[in-house]
């Protein structure tokens, strides 16, 4: 019974697939298709009526988006040199190596807080203020002072940096973290306690694997969070291979050529959703493979 | 019980990850290969362009090699201020204006200026030909954009040499002037500041949207700082006041100007080849744009009638009255603030080895403007 029934099942499962797989396409081909029907007309509309707010449109303010893609094959320079495509590459590739340290660092520690805080509530009362603090001070802020002392220890320039994106990438993991870890099933923590099992094992057989999925969406915000840390720490870094000081250089040419300006910010955006997709895969491998869920 | 495996697994693949990265940054950090060459940094104004070319030269031709240094060019940016990075002994050497060097030692940061680069200001108000606003008197009650932070004196004093209050506001409107032109192509303003190397290329470099051309100079009055009397000098190479007393130090430090100030009378004489440097340290940079800029930052440095690096004292106590006014400072600079004996000892280095450090029949070439710089 079970060999036959089996095989139309696995057909139909894969059928499934392909349809969802396809829907998902058109869908993202209808989204792109939109938004550039949006940017095209927005553009077209404003400036055929020579509307002025809330600013002036025209090539410089809104580059037609065929522009923008043309520029990234195109040559940034005369002459000598790869095209943009390349080097902004080789630039998303710099940047997104910084940006991964720093989201690991940021990471492994907002969750190691996150656990100390949880499990002493003095720590919590005590720190929690200044944990919430670190993050109202701007991180254009800290940056310089992060070059300054790790330049002192002469650490390498892109460690810094690193650092840099993991101070924006450990406050939302320490915050879920935390409320993670304290959102366990009360139930559950009765029977573990009717087990008479240790503060350690519920922690790591109960606690954690309930807070994962609260960690989880929470290094959806830091992936993307450290990339924005990355770049914005490679400018007092002296950092030029990398997605920011691209945008510190195409920024002072805008008037002469601002499709590289955009070509380069299309990029970050990709950098940033593939990080997220990233830490999406990771999610359902650990995720559904809980206990909770395969049964 | 596989979930467990997958968390204790990827605790322990990001734990790992860290504490490899955290040892291969202080490695690669503390692994100054133990060569015989002195490992020398540089801290730079602004991002990697023709501006700092000679700097460039002299690292590509070893010129520094040659002096037994091994030399670590930083680029600058928006976030990085010259003065603290060597103050804070990130660099031995920085790249900065005058006036912005002033303004450091006189909030108490120990640095001082060992060889003046440039001896000509390369700072211009430009306007539109159609409003007439040709020269700084005209200015009066007018929009004038400067970049501010310190980079405002030179126009500042000009328009008060006419009888405006710009620290106030007061005959003349200032506006703060963003690091890209298209406010003024735009005409926001009546007239903005643009150094001659590099935002008036700018201008130039892009097209007038109704005739479709270019710009050229007959659509601009250019009033460059060096005509009107207030400019004041520019990029020069200073160190830590601290330790340059040291007399090894002293030593490397005469080395170091001896090879940049070669490095600029290479790009003096081989423009293009120094263009190609800069590009080469910047891919993304515009090549026409570099190229112009190279020229003009020659004129700010060529002829140097007291030899190249060398502080023209006159220049010197007029660059210092203008911050010391419009920069609010406490005192006014005095001679304590640069020293000659290191460029002096630089430019007997360089006359040993025959080359002109004055530089007396060199002669701007002149540049095609490239569309959108390119």
């Amino acid at each position: 019974m079970a060999t036959i029934a089996a095989e139309p099942r696995a057909d139909r499962r894969r059928a499934a697939f392909v349809r969802s797989a396809a829907a998902r396409i058109g869908m993202l081909v209808l989204v792109l298709a939109v938004l550039w029907g949006f940017w095209e007309g927005y553009r077209w509309l404003w400036i055929r009526e020579g509307w002025t707010w809330p600013f002036v449109v025209d090539s410089t303010t809104m580059p037609h988006i065929h522009d923008i893609l043309a520029a990234l094959f195109r040559k940034p320079t005369s002459g000598t040199g790869d095209i943009l495509l390349v080097q902004l590459l080789h630039a998303t590739w710099f940047t997104a190596k910084e940006a991964l340290v720093g989201f690991a660092l940021g990471a492994t520690f907002g969750f190691l807080l996150g656990v100390a805080l949880s499990e002493w509530r003095l720590l919590q009362r005590g720190l929690l203020p200044y944990v919430v603090s670190s993050q109202t001070v701007p991180i254009l802020a800290v940056a310089p002072i992060v070059v300054v002392y790790l330049g002192s220890l002469h650490v390498a320039p892109w460690f810094s940096v690193a650092v840099i994106a993991s101070y924006l990438t450990f406050f939302p993991v320490t915050i879920n973290t935390l409320r993670g870890l304290q959102s366990t099933d009360r139930r559950a923590l009765e029977l573990m306690r009717s087990y008479a099992a240790g503060r350690v094992s519920v922690l790591w057989k109960l606690r954690i694997p309930a807070a994962l999925p609260y960690i989880f969406s929470a290094l959806k915000v830091s992936a993307t969070a450290s990339i924005v840390g990355a770049i914005i720490g490679e400018a007092p870094s002296s950092i030029q291979e990398g997605l920011g000081g691209f945008i510190v250089n195409f920024n002072q040419y805008y008037s002469l050529n601002p499709e590289n300006l955009w070509a380069t910010n299309l990029m970050a955006a990709l950098l940033g959703i593939a990080f997220f997709v990233a830490v999406v895969i990771v999610e359902t491998i650990v995720v559904r493979r809980a206990p909770e869920n395969v049964a | 019980m596989k979930g467990r495996y997958w968390v204790v697994a990827s605790l322990a693949l990001m734990a790992a990850l860290a504490a490899v990265v955290v040892g291969a940054a202080t490695s690669a950090g503390a692994s100054t290969k133990a060569h015989k060459l002195t490992k020398v940094t540089l801290q730079l104004k602004w991002v990697t362009q023709a501006q700092f070319a000679g700097y460039y030269a002299a690292k590509a031709k070893g010129y520094y090699k040659a002096q037994g240094m091994d030399v670590t060019i930083k680029p600058g940016g928006p976030s990085i201020i010259p003065e603290q990075v060597v103050a804070g002994g990130q660099a031995q050497f920085g790249i900065d204006w005058l006036s912005s060097l002033m303004t450091s030692r006189d909030q108490g940061v120990d640095i001082v200026n060992i060889a003046q680069v440039f001896n000509k200001s390369g700072l211009t108000l430009i306007s539109w030909k159609n409003t007439g606003l040709d020269r700084v008197s005209k200015l009066r009650n007018k929009k004038v954009a400067n970049w501010l932070g310190g980079n405002e004196f030179e126009v500042f004093a000009a328009l008060a040499k006419f009888g405006m209050d710009p620290l106030h506001n007061k005959g003349v409107k200032i506006v703060k002037e963003p690091f890209s032109m298209d406010f003024f192509l735009k005409r926001q303003v009546d007239a903005a500041s643009a150094m001659t190397y590099n935002e008036l290329a700018q201008v130039l470099e892009a097209k007038n949207p109704k005739t479709g051309k270019l710009y050229t100079l007959k659509n601009l009055n250019v009033i460059p700082m060096q005509k009107v009397g207030t400019s004041m000098l520019e990029d020069g190479i200073f160190t830590q006041g601290s330790w340059i007393k040291d007399k090894s130090h002293q030593a490397l430090a005469k080395k170091f100007v001896a090879a940049s100030l070669k490095g600029w009378i290479y790009c003096r004489d081989h423009q293009s080849a120094c263009v190609k440097m800069v590009l080469a340290n910047g891919p993304a940079l515009p090549r026409g744009h570099q190229r112009w800029m190279m020229n003009e930052i020659n004129a700010l440095i060529w002829p140097a009638k007291l030899g190249v690096g060398v502080m023209d004292p006159t220049a010197y106590a007029r660059s210092a009255k203008i911050v010391k006014t419009y920069g609010k400072l406490k005192k006014l600079p005095g001679h304590e603030a640069y020293r000659t004996d290191i460029a002096r000892a630089a430019q007997a280095i360089l006359k040993k080895q025959q080359l002109d450090i004055t530089g007396k029949n060199w002669h701007k070439a002149s540049v095609k403007v490239t569309p959108g710089g390119k």
